[in-house]
C-alpha cells in the first residue's frame, strides 16, 4: 500500500461548522514520494496519539469527488 | 511617482459593539479622520475601503458605497479592496499609488469589519473562506489550523518556541493595556497563556488574535499639498511594498518564512533607501503568536530561526531596541479584519506624532507596518517617517 509522509500537521479542536462534530481530528500537509505536497485530513486520529513530522501514513486513494483519502491505519 | 503623506487618522475603540451598526462604526472613524486632517469633505476625490467578510458576517456587500453614503461624500469614485486580513492595507496601497501617480491629490482610505455578533462557528467559516475552498477547506483546516501547521513545521526546522509564543501574547496584552482603543485592557500572566485550552495544536486560545468590531480611516494627500493643509506633523509614506503569493499553504515552500513578506519588505526598503536596522519600531501582523515571530525574521529584524530569541531578550518590548506591536497588535488591540492594516498605520502615526500616551516610544522617527493576508498569500509593508 502506498504511503506518504507527514510534512506538517495540527490537531483541530475548534472547527468550522461542517467539521464541528469530528473534533479532535488531524489535518495537515502530506508529501508523496515524488515530492509533491497536498493538504489532507489524516483519518484515524485518537486523542493523545503521538504524531510526528516525517511519519509515514497510508494513502488510500481518491474519493469520487476527488478528495484524497489519507489515514493512520490501513 | 510623487511623495505621498498621511494627514488625518481616526478610529473607533476596538471591541464588542452589538449596539453599533456598520454605519455607526464608519461614521465615527471616518468623521474623526476628516476632522483630524483639517479638510472639508469636498476636497476628498476618491474613497478606498477595505472590508473582508461583510457578506458572510453582516449581510452587507458593496461596503465602499455604504461608507461613501454614510460619510456624505457625494459622487466621488469609491472601491472596496479585499485581500483577506490584508484588505485594509490594500486600500491604502491603492490610494498611495493613485495619489503618487497624480490621479488624485486628496483621498480617503478606510477599513471596517463587524464580527462579534456572530457565533464562533460562523466566524470560523467566514475566515476559512480565505483558504482554498477546493483543495484545503474540505480537509478540515481552519485559520488557526493553518498557522498551527506552520508552527509545528517551524518547531521541526528550528526549535520549539511555544514558551516564547506565550511571551509574545503576554507582551501584546501588556501594551494593549496602555492603549485606550484596545479590545483587551488587561495584562495576562505567562502561566495563564500556557495553561489555556488548545484551539489547534500547538496554538492555544491566547496564541490567537481577537474577533473584533471596529473601523479605521486615514486621509492621504500628495506631500506638496499635505504640508500646506495639515496643522499636525505630516507623516510621509517613504516606503511601500506589495507582493502576492499562492492562496493555499501546501503550495508554499518553505512554510516557515513568507515569500510575500520578504518581497513586499524588499520593495519598501528599496523605495525608502533604508535597511531593517534603520526602523525604530514596527506593527507586524500577529494573527497568531508564531506569525509575529516569523514576520520579525522575514522583515530582516532578526535572523531566520532566531525571532524567538529576541522575545526572550526583551528586544521587542516597549523599552527594547526594536519595539513590536506597541499598540497591542491583533492579539490585544484587536483584529477587525478589513480595518487591521489601517489600525497598524494609525498606531505608527500616533507614535510619530508623539501622541501615543502611556505607550509612547522614546525613539519614534521611522516606523514600519506589516500586514499579511490569508495563509501569507499577500502582504503590504509601509515605512512611515515624520516630516
Amino acid at each position: 500500500m502506498e504511503t506518504v509522509k507527514i510534512y506538517t500537521y495540527t490537531i483541530i479542536r475548534v472547527a468550522t461548522e461542517e467539521f464541528s462534530d469530528k473534533v479532535p481530528y488531524c489535518t495537515g500537509i502530506v508529501e508523496f514520494p515524488s515530492g509533491k505536497r497536498e493538504a489532507a485530513l489524516i483519518h484515524g486520529y485518537e486523542d493523545g496519539m503521538n504524531v510526528n513530522i516525517g511519519q509515514e501514513v497510508y494513502f488510500l486513494g481518491q474519493l469520487e469527488n476527488g478528495l484524497l483519502r489519507v489515514s493512520f491505519t490501513k | 511617482m510623487r511623495s505621498v503623506s498621511i494627514i488625518g487618522i481616526g478610529e473607533t475603540k476596538f471591541g464588542k459593539y452589538p449596539e453599533k451598526s456598520l454605519r455607526d462604526l464608519i461614521n465615527e472613524a471616518g468623521e474623526e479622520a476628516i476632522k483630524d486632517a483639517n479638510i472639508e469633505k469636498e476636497r476628498i476625490q476618491a474613497l478606498y475601503l477595505g472590508n473582508f467578510a461583510g457578506q458572510q458576517l453582516a449581510r452587507q456587500g458593496f461596503m465602499s458605497a455604504l461608507a461613501s453614503e454614510t460619510l456624505g461624500l457625494g459622487d466621488i469614485p469609491h472601491v472596496r479592496t479585499e485581500g483577506a486580513c490584508c484588505s485594509g492595507s490594500l486600500a491604502l496601497r491603492m490610494a498611495q499609488m493613485a495619489v503618487g501617480c497624480g490621479a488624485y491629490d486628496v483621498v480617503l482610505v478606510g477599513g471596517v469589519e463587524k464580527m462579534t455578533h456572530q457565533p464562533t462557528g460562523i466566524v470560523t467559516d467566514a475566515i476559512a473562506s480565505a483558504m482554498d475552498s477546493i483543495n484545503e477547506v474540505p480537509y478540515g483546516s481552519t485559520f488557526p489550523g493553518q498557522f498551527a501547521q506552520i508552527a509545528n513545521r517551524y518547531f521541526y526546522e528550528y526549535r520549539n518556541v511555544k514558551k516564547e509564543m506565550a511571551m509574545v501574547a503576554v507582551n501584546a496584552h501588556k501594551n494593549g493595556a496602555l492603549n485606550p482603543d484596545a479590545q483587551m485592557q488587561k495584562e495576562i500572566s505567562l502561566d495563564k497563556v500556557l495553561d489555556a485550552a488548545m484551539i489547534a495544536d500547538p496554538l492555544s486560545l491566547y496564541d490567537c488574535s481577537l474577533v473584533t468590531d471596529g473601523a479605521v480611516f486615514i486621509v492621504v494627500a500628495a506631500t506638496e499639498i499635505a504640508t500646506k493643509i495639515s496643522k499636525k506633523r505630516v507623516i510621509d509614506i517613504i516606503g511601500s511594498g506589495h507582493a502576492g503569493n499562492t492562496i493555499s499553504l501546501f503550495t508554499k515552500d518553505p512554510i516557515t518564512s513568507f515569500t510575500a513578506t520578504k518581497e513586499a519588505a524588499r520593495q519598501a526598503y528599496d523605495m525608502a533607501g533604508l535597511s531593517p536596522k534603520d526602523i525604530d519600531f514596527a506593527e507586524v501582523h500577529d494573527c497568531f503568536t508564531i506569525t509575529q515571530i516569523i514576520n520579525t525574521e522575514d522583515l530582516g529584524f532578526f535572523e531566520a530561526g532566531h525571532g524567538a530569541d529576541a522575545v526572550i531578550d526583551g528586544i521587542i518590548n516597549l523599552e527594547g531596541k526594536k519595539p513590536i506591536n506597541a499598540s497591542g497588535g491583533l492579539k490585544a488591540k484587536g483584529h477587525p479584519i478589513g480595518a487591521t492594516g489601517l489600525s497598524q498605520v494609525y498606531e505608527v502615526v500616533q507614535q510619530l506624532r508623539g501622541d501615543a500616551g502611556m505607550r509612547q516610544l522614546k525613539k519614534a522617527d521611522i516606523g514600519l507596518t506589516h500586514n499579511l493576508g490569508g495563509s501569507a498569500g499577500v502582504c503590504v509593508v509601509n515605512i512611515l517617517e515624520g516630516r
